[in-house]
């Protein structure tokens, strides 16, 4: 019962679908900057990895304090700023560079980094772009729901990785990690058809879990054993058949 | 020596020795690539290095169960239906894996890793047909080991086919090293086999719902290497058997005993061995860091019972004795040293650390076919002379013996060292072409393309001899 209801869980855990975005192009749409002059968005990936990440000034709910926490993550690091650039984009055309960057906390005071960059994308674009990163945006009146998402976009133009929400601590040392060229092991989250699965992911605790895919490795061993073992059986009941079957059994002759 | 053994065994050897060759000139021709002698691309390259691959890991492993079938014989009934049956299936499965390969272009490499042969270019019909030359083969082999697992198990129950009682010092029949040999190989045979029949399931599940199911790449590639690594493993161990049998009588000695520290060590083998090939999974960062601790420790000490216990029981054998070097001697003996040079080129690899270097360099084709080409080939080229020298009407001229063996010892360890050159030089395996970062790959690939060569004439040397020595007893 008790491994019934645990092989059940195995089963019903959602998986996250970040793995699909990995490694997809995404299109390289024109976005308007400060300069309000129309800017293909491979400007800012295609010298060196680009981070980025979707939100409107105008958002009552998450956007500001993600901004915000992206901003504080990124201060505490020490990678160099021309090692990555940062784009905050936003889908809502009634945005600029200057709303934008208020979101952020900047000023004329505090400026941004040099590696930040402040655009808006129009409103031709937005479905494509929306579709190839799994942005799920919908218009509530004049606001908008949406998800937050942050990206990691390789100089090639695709996504290295994809966070749906906060970045956890291990996410970031992973994106972090991935900026400064070293090696980002990736264990795909497999989908629900592969039932050999070795492991399974639990997104609620965000840890992997042993799935009894990896039992079928024992099978070879195990069905040696129980071959050996029959064939054992089988040739000792032939011969003690043969024995029985002979005639002269010579204990019960009197000698 | 009944005329069914002395016949099957020879037809055997032939096909070996033959299929050998082929396999050979394969393996020639992807080094002249490599050298930049020749221009054939890389999907051809790739086609003969999957076919190479395959057919020298299957024909040494049918010349061991040959060998091991032969002097098997002498101890027990072995009913002949399995090795024809294997035989039968061998040669129809070489037959379709080389239409799987030259004709539809298979060329995923000889153990196929998941998912690569589902995203194979320029092959319809490729994957089927190899799977199909997989699983005849797999049939004919596994039916074979357990033919002759039966066999024994006639003789001697399992425990003490294992040599138990020697270990505990207990009366009870005696094994000899052979018998014990073979069972511990033959159980590591009928094991990976059956892991290439749960990888083969696998594959022929996904394949026939096109794409409606997938497996889990990990479990694909820890079964992968159950089947590969051990396989490998265990030929060379089917050669040693016989070894075991053959060579302290050659050198004038009483036969060998089966000891306590025998026993052990080759029970201790026949556990080693199923764990051994977590090694080939040390950059799966997925595989439980369980697993790694135990490939670790269990490829340190995998060659350890088998190899030390072998070396000196050799060793001793030779020293002081009436040794006549015959051909089949002086394989046998070398064939044990390289042996233990290629596992010291192995141990090295699977230490975790020097595999973050080594890893997918020329240094593993080094290792492995050190103690093949040099070590495993060896054994089973020493049991062919030995019986070519048992059944033949004519003798070998000495002066041949001279001559192929410096062709195949000096051809062969030129051609491992332009691979260790090669992966000390960090120049990766598995390429057609080398640029410019590793144009040393170049250079070293026309060294070996003639010290291949000269391996390959000592070897054409070798099956005319043994064909002009030993074919007429075919027909007798
Ligand atoms: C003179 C004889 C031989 C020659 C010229 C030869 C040549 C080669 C070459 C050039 C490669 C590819 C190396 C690379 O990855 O860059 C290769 C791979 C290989 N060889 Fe040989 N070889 C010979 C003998 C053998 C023997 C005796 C065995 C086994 C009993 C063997 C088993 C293999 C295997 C398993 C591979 C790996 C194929 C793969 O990566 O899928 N070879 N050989
Ligand atoms: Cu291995």
């Amino acid at each position: 019962m008790c491994w019934a209801i645990i092989l059940l869980s195995f089963f019903s855990t959602q998986q996250p679908d970040e793995m699909g975005y990995l490694l997809k192009n995404i299109p390289d749409v024109p976005v308007r900057t400060a300069e309000s002059s129309l800017q293909p968005l491979s400007s800012w990936y295609s010298q060196k990895p680009m981070i980025l990440t979707l939100a409107y000034s105008r958002c009552p709910g998450v956007c500001s304090p993600y901004v915000l926490q992206i901003r504080d993550q990124l201060a505490m690091q020490s990678i160099a700023e021309d090692k990555f650039q940062m784009v905050v984009l936003s889908f809502d055309s009634t945005d600029n560079a200057q709303t934008l960057s208020k979101l952020a906390g900047y000023s004329k005071v505090n400026p941004p980094p040099s590696n930040w960059t402040f655009a808006v994308l129009p409103t031709e674009s937005r479905e494509e772009l929306a579709a190839s990163l799994g942005l799920k945006w919908k218009k509530l009146g004049e606001l908008y729901d949406h998800n937050s998402l942050l990206l990691l976009v390789s100089t090639e133009g695709k996504i290295l990785q994809r966070v749906e929400g906060l970045p956890s601590n291990d996410q970031w040392n992973r994106l972090f990690r991935e900026i400064t060229h070293e090696f980002v092991p990736v264990y795909s989250t497999l989908g629900e058809n592969i039932w050999t699965s070795c492991f399974r992911y639990d997104p609620a605790s965000g840890t992997w879990r042993m799935n009894w895919g990896l039992l079928l490795i024992l099978i070879p061993s195990v069905a040696t054993v129980c071959i050996l073992l029959i064939l054992q059986t089988i040739i000792r009941v032939g011969a003690t058949k043969k024995i029985a079957n002979t005639k002269p059994i010579i204990s019960h002759d009197p000698v | 020596m009944n005329t069914f053994d002395k016949k099957s065994t020879l037809l055997w050897l032939l096909t070996v020795l033959v299929v050998f060759l082929v396999a050979i000139a394969f393996g020639l021709t992807m080094r002249m690539e490599q050298a930049e002698i020749t221009e054939i691309g890389p999907l051809n390259f790739y086609i003969l290095m999957t076919s190479h691959g395959l057919l020298m890991a299957g024909v040494w492993f049918v010349a061991g169960m040959a060998g091991i079938q032969f002097i098997l014989s002498r101890y027990v009934e072995v009913p002949r239906w399995g090795s024809v049956f294997a035989y039968v299936c061998t040669v129809l499965g070489v037959v379709v894996l080389l239409i799987s390969t030259l004709l539809a272009k298979f060329h995923a490499g000889w153990y196929f890793l998941y998912p690569l042969p589902f995203y194979a270019k320029g092959t319809e019909h490729g994957l089927l047909l190899f799977m199909i030359a997989l699983t005849i083969l797999g049939v004919g082999w596994l039916m074979w080991s357990l033919v002759m697992l039966a066999s024994i198990l006639k003789k001697y129950s399992i425990a003490q086919a294992l040599a138990w009682h020697h270990i505990a010092g207990k009366d009870g029949p005696a094994v000899s090293p052979f018998i014990l040999i073979s069972f511990v190989s033959l159980i590591g045979v009928t094991a990976c086999i059956l892991a290439a029949v749960v990888l083969l399931v696998l594959y022929y599940l996904e394949f026939l719902q096109n794409g409606g199911m997938t497996s889990d790449p990990l479990l694909m590639k820890n079964l992968t290497f159950f089947f590969g690594h051990t396989l490998v493993n265990e030929m060379l161990y089917l050669g040693l058997a016989v070894l075991y049998e053959l060579f302290p009588r050659m050198a004038g000695k009483p036969d060998y005993k089966t000891s306590w520290y025998v026993g052990i060590s080759w029970n201790a083998t026949l556990l080693i061995v199923l764990f051994a090939y977590f090694h080939h999974l040390y950059m799966d960062f997925a595989q439980p860091v369980a697993f790694q601790y135990i490939g670790q420790i269990m490829s340190w000490f995998a060659p350890l019972p088998a190899a030390v216990v072998t070396i000196f029981s050799v060793l001793t054998t030779v020293y002081r004795s009436n040794m006549k070097w015959s051909l089949a001697s002086l394989l046998y003996f070398f064939g044990v040293m390289f042996w233990a040079i290629g596992g010291v080129g192995a141990i090295l690899d699977a230490v975790i650390a020097n595999n973050f270097v080594l890893h997918n360099t020329q240094w593993v084709p080094a290792h492995f076919h050190t103690y093949n080409l040099l070590g495993n080939v060896f054994f089973s080229l020493a049991f062919t002379s030995w019986f070519a020298d048992e059944i033949g009407e004519k003798k070998i001229a000495p002066g041949l013996v001279k001559v192929i063996f410096s062709l195949l010892v000096v051809g062969g360890v030129g051609f491992v060292l332009a691979f260790y050159l090669g992966g000390a030089l960090s120049v990766p395996r598995r390429v057609d072409m080398y640029n410019e970062i590793v144009s040393e790959g170049i250079t070293l690939a026309k060294l070996a393309v003639v010290c291949a060569s000269l391996y390959l004439v000592g070897m054409i040397i070798y099956t005319i001899d043994f064909t002009r020595r030993c074919a007429g007893q075919l027909f007798s």
